[in-house]
Parts: C-alpha cells; sequence; structure tokens
C-alpha cells in the first residue's frame, strides 16, 4: 500500500510535508522554470517588506565545512510589488502559497498583513522575526517573548490568515519564546532560522561577508535544529515546521520524528533545485518499509532511552 | 511552459596542470546543450562532497560541440578547487548548466580586442575562436603575475591574434599589470572590446575603456551561491535608465555592458 504524504497544517492541505524555507527560492520564478511547484507540500516565498530595500554589500554569501554563511540582508521590491509581480506567478499552481513577512518596526508586520489578507491565493503568512543579518549584533524581535507575543497579536488582529511565527535559534531559551507564541495566539511554528556565524579570511585578514555577521545554514546546524523541534515539539501543541540543514529524505524523517508536522528545505535547493522530487519520494519509501501509511505514525516518536 | 533540466553529468577526460597553480579540466558531456555564447560558465559539485557544500561556478573557455567537449581552467584558490585537482580521467562531475549570459560575437568582421587577466584568459579562447570564424581581426592583451604562471598564448595565437602578455613582475613580457599597457593596444583601429578576468583588474581598465568609444563587454566574478537566480548572492550595482539597481551576475551576467555597470566598475 503507497502511504500517503498529504499533511495538515493549520488549515492547510498539503500533498506532502516538505515546504521551502523562507529565503531560499525567492518567489518561485526561477524554480517554475525547472518543475511545476506543486511539487512542494508548500511554497514559503522570500521574506516581503512593506517597502523596497536593497539588501546588504558583497561578498553576501561564504562557506563554511558542510555550512554557508548568508547575509544577504533580505532586498525586497515591497509588498505592493509582491502582490503585482509575483503572486500571480504563485496562484498558477496547486501549491499553497505561504508568505513570509519582515518588518523593520514592530508596526510594519500587521501593516504588511492587512494588505495581504485582501489578496487571493495566499494560505498563510510566516513572520519573520528571527533574521538575524538586520540588526547589529544579530539580535532581533524574535529573541524577546515580549515583543514576539505583541507581533503575534497585532497580526492576528489584521487578518485572518493562519499565521506561522519562525523562531530563531539565537536565543538562550526557545521553549519561552514557543510558549510567548502560541499563547499569543499564532497558528504554527517554524525553526530553526539561521544560526549567527562569522567566518574571516585568514590571508586577507578581512570577515568572509561585507556584512561581517551572517546566518548559518546547510547541514552543519541540523542536529541545532533537531534539538530545539524537540524542545517546541514538548512545549506547545501548534504544528512545527522543521527546518534547519536538511538535504536528504532521512533528515526530513528525523525532523518528523523529533515532531515536526512539516519539513523546510532551503540551502540544498541552492544546490540542487530538483533535491525536492528525492525528498518527498525518500519519506513515502521510508514509511512503506517500516510498514507504515501516515507521517503521524513517526511524528515526535523519537525513542527515549528507556522507551521500548 | 517547456521546462528547463540543468542537470548533467560529465565525463572527465583530462585534467591537467597547465602552468603553476592553473589546471586545465576537459569535459565531455553529449546532453549538455552546448554553450552558444562563450562567456557562459557551468556550476560544478566537488567531488560530491557534502563538506564542499555550495557548487563552483567557472566559464567555458572552448567548446567542440562535434566531440560534444568543453574546457574549463581553473586555479586552485581554495578546499574546492584543490579537491578538483583530483579529478581523473573517467570520473564524472555533477554540473549545472548552460549559465548565464555570455559575450555577443558581431556577425560582420570586426576589429576587437581582447583583455584577460589570470583564469580570465581561458574564457576569452571561445571569444577568440568565434571572431575569427567571422573573419574579425583580434589582438590579445593578456596579464599575469609571473612567468611561471603565463598559459594559453598559444591559442589566440592559433587564430592569428597579436598579443600581448604582461607579467606584475617583469619575469615575461612587458611588466606591469594589462591596465598599464593598454594605451598601447588602443592606439589601433578598434570596433569592440571583451575584458575577462580578476575584479582589480577589471576595476583598471574599465575607465581606461570608457574613455574610448567602443562597445565593451566585461565578464565579472562573483562570490555565487546558486548560480541560477534565486540566492541574490552574486549582485552587482548596475545602471538602468535614470537608476542604479543590483542585477545578478549568474543570470543578467556574467558578462554585462561596460556602460551599464555602475560607478565602481568606473572609478
Amino acid at each position: 500500500m503507497k502511504a500517503d504524504l498529504t499533511t495538515h497544517l493549520c488549515g492547510i492541505k498539503m500533498s506532502n510535508p516538505v515546504v521551502t524555507a523562507s529565503g531560499t527560492s525567492g518567489y518561485g520564478k526561477e524554480f517554475s522554470q525547472f518543475y511545476d511547484l506543486a511539487v512542494f507540500g508548500a511554497f514559503t516565498v522570500k521574506s516581503v517588506f512593506l517597502n523596497k530595500r536593497a539588501g546588504n554589500p558583497t561578498p553576501r554569501i561564504a562557506e563554511c565545512a558542510s555550512g554557508v554563511l548568508n547575509a544577504i540582508g533580505i532586498p525586497s521590491q515591497g509588498v505592493k510589488h509582491f502582490i503585482r509581480e509575483d503572486l500571480p506567478l504563485l496562484r498558477r499552481y496547486k501549491v499553497p502559497v505561504i508568505v513570509s513577512i519582515a518588518g523593520l518596526t514592530v508596526d510594519e508586520f500587521p501593516q504588511i498583513a492587512s494588505i495581504l489578507d485582501r489578496q487571493e491565493g495566499i494560505s498563510a503568512i510566516e513572520l519573520n522575526i528571527s533574521c538575524p543579518n538586520l540588526e547589529a549584533g544579530g539580535c532581533s524581535f524574535g529573541a524577546d517573548p515580549d515583543v514576539t507575543g505583541r507581533i503575534i497579536r497585532l497580526v492576528k488582529s489584521a487578518t485572518r490568515l493562519p499565521v506561522i511565527a519562525k523562531l530563531t535559534p539565537n536565543v538562550t531559551d526557545i521553549t519561552a519564546i514557543a510558549r510567548s507564541i502560541e499563547t499569543n495566539g499564532a497558528d504554527a511554528v517554524s525553526l530553526i532560522n539561521t544560526l549567527g556565524a562569522m567566518a574571516i579570511d585568514i590571508e586577507t585578514q578581512k570577515p568572509k561577508l561585507a556584512n561581517i555577521f551572517g546566518g548559518l545554514s546547510g547541514p552543519a546546524i541540523k542536529p541545532v535544529g533537531i534539538k530545539m523541534v524537540w524542545q517546541v515539539y514538548n512545549t506547545v501543541k501548534i504544528p512545527i515546521i522543521g527546518m534547519g540543514g536538511v538535504m536528504t529524505w532521512e533528515d526530513a524523517i528525523e525532523y518528523t520524528l523529533a515532531g515536526a508536522t512539516a519539513v523546510g528545505i532551503g540551502t540544498v535547493l541552492l544546490r540542487d533545485p530538483w533535491a525536492v522530487f528525492d525528498i518527498v519520494e525518500g519519506m513515502r519509501g521510508y514509511l512503506e518499509r517500516k510498514g507504515l501509511n501516515r507521517l503521524e505514525d513517526i511524528r515526535g516518536k523519537v525513542k527515549l532511552p528507556g522507551s521500548v | 511552459m517547456e521546462k528547463v533540466d540543468l542537470r548533467h553529468s560529465a565525463l572527465v577526460v583530462s585534467n591537467n596542470s597547465i602552468c603553476a597553480d592553473h589546471y586545465l579540466l576537459v569535459l565531455q558531456e553529449d546532453t549538455l546543450p552546448l554553450v552558444t555564447m562563450p562567456g557562459q560558465f557551468v556550476n560544478l559539485r566537488i567531488n560530491n562532497r557534502e563538506d564542499l557544500l555550495l557548487r563552483r561556478p567557472f566559464s567555458v573557455s572552448l567548446v567542440k560541440p562535434e566531440e560534444s567537449l568543453f574546457e574549463i581552467v581553473y586555479r586552485i584558490v581554495g578546499k574546492g578547487t584543490a579537491a578538483m585537482t583530483d579529478l581523473q580521467p573517467g570520473d564524472r562531475v555533477d554540473l549545472l548548466g548552460p549559465l548565464g549570459k555570455g559575450f555577443t560575437i558581431p556577425k560582420e568582421a570586426l576589429n576587437c580586442l581582447l583583455i584577460g587577466g589570470g583564469c580570465g584568459v581561458a574564457p576569452l579562447w571561445a571569444v577568440a575562436d568565434r571572431l575569427y570564424q567571422n573573419n574579425s581581426n583580434i589582438i590579445a592583451i593578456l596579464g599575469f603575475q609571473s612567468s611561471d604562471m603565463v598559459f594559453g598564448e598559444e591559442k589566440f595565437r592559433k587564430y592569428h591574434a597579436e598579443i600581448v602578455v604582461t607579467t606584475d613582475d617583469g619575469s615575461y613580457g612587458l611588466k606591469g599589470y594589462v591596465s598599464e599597457h593598454l594605451d598601447k593596444v588602443l592606439s589601433r583601429k578598434l570596433d569592440r572590446a571583451y575584458a575577462c578576468g580578476p575584479t582589480p583588474m577589471l576595476k583598471a581598465v574599465a575607465p581606461i575603456l570608457e574613455k574610448t568609444n567602443m562597445a565593451c563587454e566585461i565578464s565579472l566574478e562573483a562570490r555565487m551561491g546558486c548560480g541560477f537566480g534565486v540566492c541574490l548572492s552574486c549582485v552587482v550595482a548596475v545602471r538602468n535608465g535614470e537608476t542604479i539597481e543590483n542585477q545578478r551576475v549568474c543570470t543578467e551576467g556574467p558578462v554585462f555592458n561596460l556602460e551599464d555597470i555602475a560607478e565602481e566598475y568606473e572609478s
């Protein structure tokens, strides 16, 4: 019997649990040249700001062992441009669209959300409260449970769409943030965003990124993501989109065992845009090999010491 | 909409050192729509190693479509390129391509100047090859660090190019940078220039070329993430009418009209 990967996440019905991680797949245009975007369970776009912004100077990317540091700085043409120029392409595909939004101030989040609320073809809003690149020192809205909670409340009152909060791992206690966003009405939570990082070229003795600090992604961060997903799974009841270093279907299964309902992929798409096909089919194959029908059968079912 | 599949597995035909730190990698791939514009690039996965996570972009230096062959010249500059020297004939290389926009080749015979520096000399072979086919007159000025890093002169000679070689230390050809000797060739009748090389060289030749009235195309280097336009790592400021906007070296480039490349390449 063929395993069923159908996934339900805060009211969104997805054909499979694999979603794009915001910022690694633009607004769908490039990947739509390669394949039907409906291969993804959902498509999360690069964060949209209220107004146009250019992003950081170059170099914006650097590699480290099994990881990538980036400080792109989220260039955006602004939310109105997104609606006019980017959203129509996404509507052509039978894929739920999650619009990631980011604000320079707390108040910009509900402003953007209310503009998006009136648009067709959006399944949910994801709040990028966690990008570590935007402010000096890598601090962000998402590091403060109270600010995070306030943003959730304001956005919830500005839109009928489900609201997903994307958490930064650059915090002392991820469970405090998770508790705050659930209490304040978030419908789902995605984690982890990139880890604050820095690299130096020893020949030039300069930082490898023009922004000095960047966010680390890729296989190097997967164990951090697995730990935090497991912690959050044991803290809140809202569904989790787990991400951070997923390169293969094995990684996606690992996140599911840690408690993720859906799994985000990002860095792998920069190297292999077609990786999504193998990840989806590999997850299905795993379930079948284990004699299981649904991902629910393994979600959060990591066998801890002492369990049978 | 017709979907594009950029994935290819190329066979390593040879991978030999051509001068200090530089290798010529010859690849064969039947299904790759062999690069029609010289200056386009391919993005190579390094020996399927997970620690070398990202692909490395290399401009294609020459294609021989009749044999499904194409060449890449690379310099050992880091872990990725060092690992590439392990490639043996018979190995397979996973690549995405062809990518980007290359040099435009005129239909008519023109007087063309090729300006190359280091590894950037190699993609100009493909330009010379195409220019030679349309009976253009070619002058090539090629800069290298020192005599042990000089390569590829003979390739241009094959296209009956007039060649000027410079080395930074004067150990071969003229002493100094190509930018310091550009005046020697600019006095000639020229219609068009093509430049490819390291960023400092491009920045040095740009203001000199700007003063001439000829059309100039330059191929930019950039640190890339994906190579197909999605990550926005490799942007450069480009003049678009009255405004200046960031464009992607991997997608709108790597070859740009010199006049469109904004201030940073002109001052």
